[in-house]
């Protein structure tokens, strides 16, 4: 390649798009390069024992954690989709809908209102001792362990599957799925060799989303006692008081794991999944009858009740023994706080996100390729940690500005902003994911309609492709803000002078082991996210007609 | 033209929410680092202790005083760590943290300065503070031995080494290993017995377990009720809490046990020790160093105690009935700085002997 | 005159199999010009080269007097002045029949956005159809607005991409003659790519076979 063609090529590609995002990744990569950095200093004596002690058998149990969790929201989150989007019965609506409803809830809440409700002392046990004279031999229900945790993540993240895969199957040409039936083929065959393979990118961007938060979970696997590479980095960090090795483990877990998802991308860029043709049009749904109808409901039911409707309650009964001490006037300025960091938050990663999945689609090439994949890296890592390498930027910034200002100040690190740009860093993934998939649901032809018939990138954008991924983009929304409102390390680390939100006041009962306390502001974070979730939900069923 | 309308207009909306993010936190800044004057109004805190009578105790300080208090909740280490790379400007005036270890790390890693205050060496006796007082306790906890009052007599507990001896096979319980609790207690036993006895220790103990370790101190309690072992190393905070509940069922658990100092007649039961440091660059120094003889002083302790279950650090300070029912009881002795420095080794060993 | 000229045109993204290699043609005012070849041959890749869509490795392309691309030159697909109808047409689903024609147009008053709509519309036989949405219309129809939509905005010259291969074939053999009549009545140059030799016999002036 000459001179010449490379100019031509850098005058053709850089436009406002591609300078916004580079901007966009520069922010973002700062901090996840100062983690990577870590990887090239020189291993302290510390790290002999990581290696023969917490690395082989933590390594192990992560890879049955994330296997178990990836199946299981596999199964259950494309299944559901399936489900509600290729046939009709009784409560569908509802169900369509009640099936986003367990991404309210914490996993880290959830494992201990599910564990504290099993144990000894919790509403099964004093059920069955004091109404039926039994008592449950200990060992039966242990949900404090590998599968527990499997089960709580898949029980409250497998709707990142759902949804993604909904918003793909229901749109997404009926005409495969009907030419499969018309072939004769079962229900089974056609899940497993149409829809399957062929909402394979909603699907891995889905599974890979909930992979992501829970090999970075730190609540739920200490607390049942599973050991992760996550719980490693802790070990280090608190128990041996290393921070130096702890970020070097997190910055190997973060290079596995976007070298994984690079391998991925770089396989599936020989095949197209995204049907190009323009004339998807939904699925046409059978009506269930019978056996089938009555499985359905059983299965739907049954899932709402374990992932969303128990746990509820639970926290509602509990939150009733001790709202009098724990609910004060301060709820509103945490309710506030809560809100206004996570809309902000949201909105700079749907912009962010937005621009350079579009990059990423239009340029097709390597660099934008790994540029955007190294965007979405922060969601692979523990909050804390995340938490260190922004930190390091902020404060390297304030000296900056100290040495130039000589103020003696520390200014933006003592802001809302250093917060705000983690959030940005770590959820950049989930409004990428699903913008991402939006996209490839449409594909380039109608870019490309657009461009000859003389519209440029930003007006094919506002005019044509906004209005296509509109359903997408709710979709990105309500994730991205469900997750900033639950989200707890970087906000207790990151936080400004008196800034409390909702989640530190529930890990500040939920840390003592006071569940009970806990309650209250667990129910606030559930009520906010609801209400994104419901508020959201209604524009989406509107435009959708 | 409608297009760019609304990209006008979302951007307007962002910058706007922009600068509405960076004011508050400049209002927060103004409020956050006062250059440092004598008649300073503010105190900026760190604390690794969220409990609400700390937030008490600040409110009735800046009642008394008039000044001002800041502060930043999280994890201890968390914090340490942001104190270090914030350097020389951290706003930080006072660390305030549980665990001896903890506050001693805070020392080693050289961000804390000694704390001269008459008042104060008056109110903390010495062997709850540092030895250079670079932090000053504040409230312990004991970690005791809790039993089953049907099927444990007390005369049958003696020690906690005794608890990894054979009788106790399969009817032991405690947490796992990333407590900092046990890595604490066991860091003592390193220094009292020798590295040697304390890895057979922790060997015998892992070995005795009724169940993989799992949960948190108040799981143990309830495993008890449930058959699953018969004795469990907790604290006693955790263990009034517990008697406090709201859940008449923990209550009632709680009732079917026994807390028993172990230790007694050789080198003491095993006590987690609160506490607060003066941070090195503090810019606030003299309103630090008031907070923390308010929060010695006897009022401040005997309110903690009270609503905290915790131990005062002031001998002088009034304590709760449950306390006093539990009688007093003879500590450790040792140098709360060798915890920490024996907090590596002690991980170390429950690794290698598969303490989980 | 020539309209287009191709020259030394290559395309690949391996060197050792280029899609195209060291392609060139040139294309006159008003000719309806056919591009054979089997499958895989690039046919779809040279026009979307031409169009702008791709970046060729090596070569040249001028269209109507100014080099589009070259190694140091390469004109943005809204600035060359090429329409094209896309194999599957590609017609907006969330606009009209008339908000789809009416897109490439945003350079004319809103009476002469109109006017050139119905005027379009009427050349492919599709007058009424205005207020309906691409799925409310058979594939013979679609394909129709799609030409209608390309035709719109008066490029230099018109790419077609296999225009037939969604139809059955006795409506292909109609669509055959109707196709070179809106054509010449539209008096457009026309790069069409087939692999049917009888589309080239029915509508072609020339061909071009890619091997």
């Amino acid at each position: 390649m000459n001179a010449s063609k490379v100019i031509r090529d850098v005058k053709k590609n850089a436009n406002g798009w591609f300078w916004i995002s580079l901007m966009g990744a520069a922010v973002i990569l700062l901090p996840i390069f100062s983690i990577l950095a870590s990887l090239f200093k020189p291993t302290n004596e510390n790290w002999a024992h990581i290696q023969e002690f917490l690395l082989k058998d933590y390594a192990l149990q992560t890879v049955w954690l994330l296997l178990g969790t990836g199946i299981a929201t596999l199964i259950v989150g494309t299944g559901l989709a399936w489900l509600v989007s290729a046939y009709d019965f009784i409560g569908k609506r509802f169900f369509r809908f009640a099936f986003i409803l367990p991404l309210a809830i914490p996993p880290y809440i959830a494992a201990y209102t599910y564990s504290t409700m099993f144990d000894y002392t919790g509403v099964v046990q004093k059920t069955l001792r004091d109404w039926f004279g039994y008592t449950l031999p200990p060992d039966l229900i242990d949900i404090r362990s590998l599968p527990g945790a499997i089960l709580i993540f898949t029980l409250f993240l497998f709707p990142y599957v759902y949804m993604i895969t909904r918003s793909f199957l229901e749109r997404q040409s009926g005409a495969y799925i009907e030419n499969a039936r018309l072939l004769g083929r079962s229900p089974a065959a056609i899940f497993f060799r149409v829809v399957l393979p062929m909402a394979r990118p909603a699907i891995i961007g889905g599974v890979s989303l909930v992979l992501f938060e829970a090999v970075s979970d730190y609540g739920v696997t200490s607390y049942f006692g599973v050991h992760t590479i996550t719980t490693a980095i802790f070990q280090t960090w608190f128990g041996l008081y290393d921070a130096d090795s702890a970020v070097r483990l997190a910055a190997f877990l973060m290079a596995g794991i976007v070298g994984a998802f690079l391998i991925e991308r770089l396989l599936r860029a020989r095949r197209r999944y995204s049907a190009s043709t323009s004339k998807s049009r939904p699925l046409v749904q059978k009506r269930l009858r019978g056996l089938g109808h009555a499985a359905a409901l059983l299965i739907c039911g049954l899932v709402v009740a374990v992932s969303f409707l128990i746990p509820v309650l639970q926290l509602i009964a509990w939150a009733w023994l001790t709202y009098q001490d724990v609910l004060t006037a301060q709820f509103i300025e945490l309710t506030f706080n809560t809100l206004r960091v996570a809309l902000l938050a949201t909105a700079i990663i749907l912009v962010i996100s937005t621009t350079a999945a579009n990059v990423n689609r239009v340029q097709r090439n390597r660099f934008t390729m790994i540029l955007t994949k190294l965007l979405t890296a922060g969601y692979s890592i523990p909050g804390a940690i995340l938490a260190i390498g922004v930190l390091t930027l902020f404060l390297w910034l304030d000296q900056q500005v100290i040495a130039q200002f000589g103020t003696g100040q520390l200014v933006l690190s003592m802001t809302l902003i250093m917060l705000i740009v983690a959030y940005v860093v770590r959820f950049m993934a989930t409004g990428f994911q699903a913008i991402e998939a939006g996209f490839e649901k449409i594909g380039h032809h109608y870019m490309e309609a657009s461009r000859m018939l003389g519209h440029g990138l930003t007006k094919t954008f506002f005019k044509v492709d906004l209005p296509l991924i509109k359903g997408a983009l709710l979709t990105g929304t309500v994730l991205t803000f469900v997750e900033i409102v639950k989200e707890l390390p970087l906000a207790l680390l990151l936080r400004p002078f008196n800034f409390e939100t909702l989640a530190t006041k529930t890990y500040q009962y939920a840390n003592d082991e006071m569940i009970q306390e806990a309650a209250v502001p667990a129910l606030f974070i559930i009520a906010v996210s609801l209400l994104a979730v419901a508020v959201i939900h209604r524009v989406g069923e509107r435009t959708e007609r | 033209m409608k297009n760019r309308l609304l990209s006008t207009a979302l951007i307007a909306v962002l910058s706007a929410g922009l600068l509405a993010g960076c004011s508050s936190g400049e209002t927060n800044q103004q409020s956050g680092s006062e250059p440092a004057k004598t008649e300073s109004k503010e105190l900026n805190i760190y604390t690794a202790r969220n409990y609400a009578v700390d937030k008490k105790l600040y409110e009735n300080f800046t009642k008394e005083t008039g000044i001002k208090v800041n502060v930043i909740e999280g994890k201890a280490e968390e914090l340490i760590e942001r104190i270090k790379r914030e350097g020389q400007n951290s706003p930080a005036d006072l660390f305030i943290t549980v665990d001896g270890g903890v506050l001693n790390n805070a020392k080693v890693n050289g961000i804390l300065q000694p704390v001269t205050s008459a008042t104060v060496d008056q109110n903390v006796p010495k062997e709850l503070r540092d030895k250079d007082n670079q932090w000053i306790g504040l409230s312990s906890r004991a970690r005791v031995i809790v039993y089953s009052k049907d099927r444990v007599k007390p005369e049958q507990l003696s020690t906690y080494e005794d608890l990894a001896t054979d009788k106790w096979k399969g009817k032991v319980l405690v947490r796992s290993s990333t407590s900092l609790y046990n890595q604490s207690l066991l860091a003592s036993l390193v220094e009292l017995n020798g590295e040697q006895k304390a890895e057979e220790w922790a060997k015998g103990i892992a070995t005795n377990l009724g169940r993989a370790p799992e949960g948190g101190d108040r799981d143990q309690a309830k495993a008890i009720a449930a058959g699953q072992g018969d004795v469990a190393i907790m604290n006693t905070y955790y263990f009034g809490q517990m008697l406090n509940s709201k859940d008449a069922e923990e209550v009632k658990v709680a009732k079917q046990l026994g807390v028993f100092f172990p230790n007694q007649s050789t080198t003491g039961t095993h006590i987690n020790v609160s506490g607060a440091g003066l941070v090195k660059f503090s810019k606030n120094k003299d309103n630090a160093v008031k907070m923390i003889e308010f929060l010695t002083g006897t009022e401040s302790q005997a309110l903690v105690s009270k609503e905290n279950f915790e131990f005062p650090a002031n001998p002088k300070a009034e304590t709760p009935e449950l306390l006093k029912s539990w009688g007093t009881f003879k500590a450790q002795q040792i140098d709360f700085a060798k915890l920490g420095e024996h907090n590596k080794k002690s991980l170390e060993i429950m690794n290698k002997v598969g303490w989980k | 005159m020539n309209l287009v000229q191709v020259a030394h045109l290559t395309f690949g993204y391996h060197r050792a199999r280029h899609t195209l290699d060291d392609v060139s043609f040139t294309v006159d005012q008003n000719e309806i010009v056919g591009i054979l070849g089997p499958s895989g041959s690039g046919k779809s890749t040279l026009l979307r080269l031409l169009a702008g869509l791709e970046t060729p490795t090596g070569g040249t392309i001028t269209i109507a007097g100014r080099t589009v691309v070259d190694d140091s030159t390469f004109i943005q697909p809204e600035h060359r002045g090429v329409g094209m109808v896309f194999q599957d047409y590609a017609l907006f689903p969330h606009l009209t029949v008339a908000q789809n024609v009416q897109f490439g147009l945003h350079a004319l008053s809103k009476p002469a956005r109109q006017a050139r709509m119905k005027e379009v519309l009427a050349l492919v036989h599709l007058e009424g159809f205005e207020s309906r949405y691409p799925h409310e219309l058979s594939g013979g129809q679609q394909q129709r607005v799609a030409l209608a939509r390309a035709l719109a905005p008066r490029p230099a010259i018109l790419l077609m991409d296999e225009p037939f291969s969604n139809l059955d074939a006795d409506l292909r053999a109609a669509i055959r003659s109707e196709l070179r009549d809106i054509l010449k009545a539209a008096d457009i140059t026309c790069l069409f790519v087939t692999h049917d030799q009888q589309d080239v016999d029915a509508i072609c002036d020339r061909s071009i076979t890619l091997k």
